[in-house]
């Protein structure tokens, strides 16, 4: 694991511990923190990492990120 | 062209660079062929020039169909994948929402009320031809354009509250786009107004009371709100709506901040329409608790 990685991790950790979007839904998160219109900007121009980049910025993890990435067309659905 | 008026479809002026199928189009050499990640699209006849590369995912259909046939309901700008939500009905209405003053321009210039009735007539005749898998999406265009039908014969008396309450949530951009440029100083969305509604909030848990997070559905009503509704529930999120409580309250239509789809998390699927109001402006009737919970 690289040192950025093992950072990256690290910082998850310490926010998911003090998670200030505790019980929010997903449109709440990013509303609350001012990245609504930018989230909303990134998925018409169809910008996918930009839009993760927000999403992870909201605390949501990749379980939570792929279904909406999917839903916005930004992801094709894995195949089963 | 029958059904589809082409004065609808000139709406919006800025152009779009994602063209037929969300591709942007390139052509070399001359020819008439639009060049996906994957494979090259003929658009002339409304087939790919080469077998499909995952044909495996859409066994019942030829290898060399694209957008399932229904490019007004899917895209596949890749070439390898049909994606549902695409097409031209998003480039149509993505064109309405960025068209700006060039809408009202448009609106004007077409005489309004035939303008409108031409758009009208064009995205009811678009949720006719919907996908037969999925009814209630045509159904739910169909009406929404019989109501821009409906509503072109009292446009010249309207006001801009009449506009998003007579047109419906359903077209709310549609008027959104309009009210926003219909003239000086009128930067007011169209559901805004002093009309008031009722709204409902569930929360328990880590979702506290005085939340952002408000819908217009009754929840009792919803099948399965949780899933709907997009409700944290201890998934990969780490917290947890536990839907012990509802609130009911009232809001004036001015009030509410954003209208949007519930997003997905934690597994549920979200698509409930949830509103974005500052609890303070929320008029509360009752607060009940539910047992079960949602």
């Amino acid at each position: 694991m690289s040192i950025l990685r093992g950072y990256q991790e690290l910082t998850h950790i310490f926010n998911f511990m003090d998670n200030k979007y505790k019980g929010m839904t997903v449109n709440e998160r990013l509303w609350a923190s001012g990245l609504m219109d930018e989230f909303d900007k990134a998925v018409k121009e169809k910008d996918v990492i930009k839009a993760i980049w927000i999403l992870e910025k909201v605390e949501l993890t990749k379980e939570n990120i792929d279904p909406i990435l999917v839903k916005h067309g930004l992801k094709f659905e894995e195949k089963k | 062209m029958a059904g589809i008026s082409s004065k609808a479809l000139n709406f919006g002026s800025p152009e779009n660079k994602k063209k037929f199928n969300d591709i942007e189009e390139t052509r070399e050499l001359d020819l008439n062929q639009l060049d996906a990640f994957y494979r090259t699209l003929d658009p002339q006849i409304g087939r790919f020039l080469q077998i499909d590369p995952k044909i495996e995912s859409a066994e019942a259909w030829s290898p060399y169909s694209a957008m399932l046939n229904n490019p007004i309901r899917y895209s596949d700008p890749l070439g390898d994948s049909t994606i549902p939500g695409g097409g031209f009905l998003r480039n149509l209405w993505e064109g309405i929402k960025d068209g700006g003053k060039d809408t009202w321009s448009s609106i004007k210039s077409l005489g309004t009320a035939e303008g409108w009735k031409n758009l009208g007539n064009s995205i009811n005749d678009m949720g006719d031809r919907m996908n037969p898998m999925s009814p209630s999406g045509g159904a739910k265009n169909a009406i929404a354009g019989q109501k821009i039908v409906e509503t072109v014969q009292n446009i010249p008396n309207m006001t801009k509250d009449d506009w998003g309450h007579a047109i419906g949530y359903g077209t709310e951009k549609v008027a959104e786009a309009v009210v926003l440029t219909k003239g000086a100083g009128a930067v007011t969305k169209a559901v805004e107004g002093a009309q008031t509604q009722t709204v409902f909030r569930v929360f328990g848990g880590d979702a506290k009371a005085e939340g952002l997070s408000w819908t217009p559905k009754n929840p009792n009503s919803v099948g399965n709100f949780r899933d709907a509704a997009g409700l944290p529930s201890g998934g990969a999120s780490g917290s947890n709506n536990t839907g012990r409580f509802v609130i009911e309250g009232t809001v004036k239509n001015k009030n509410i901040m954003q209208v949007k789809a519930a997003e997905a998390l934690d597994g549920n699927k979200g698509g409930l329409i949830e509103y974005k109001i500052n609890p303070n402006n929320v008029n509360i009737k009752r607060v009940s608790g539910v047992n079960p919970h949602f």
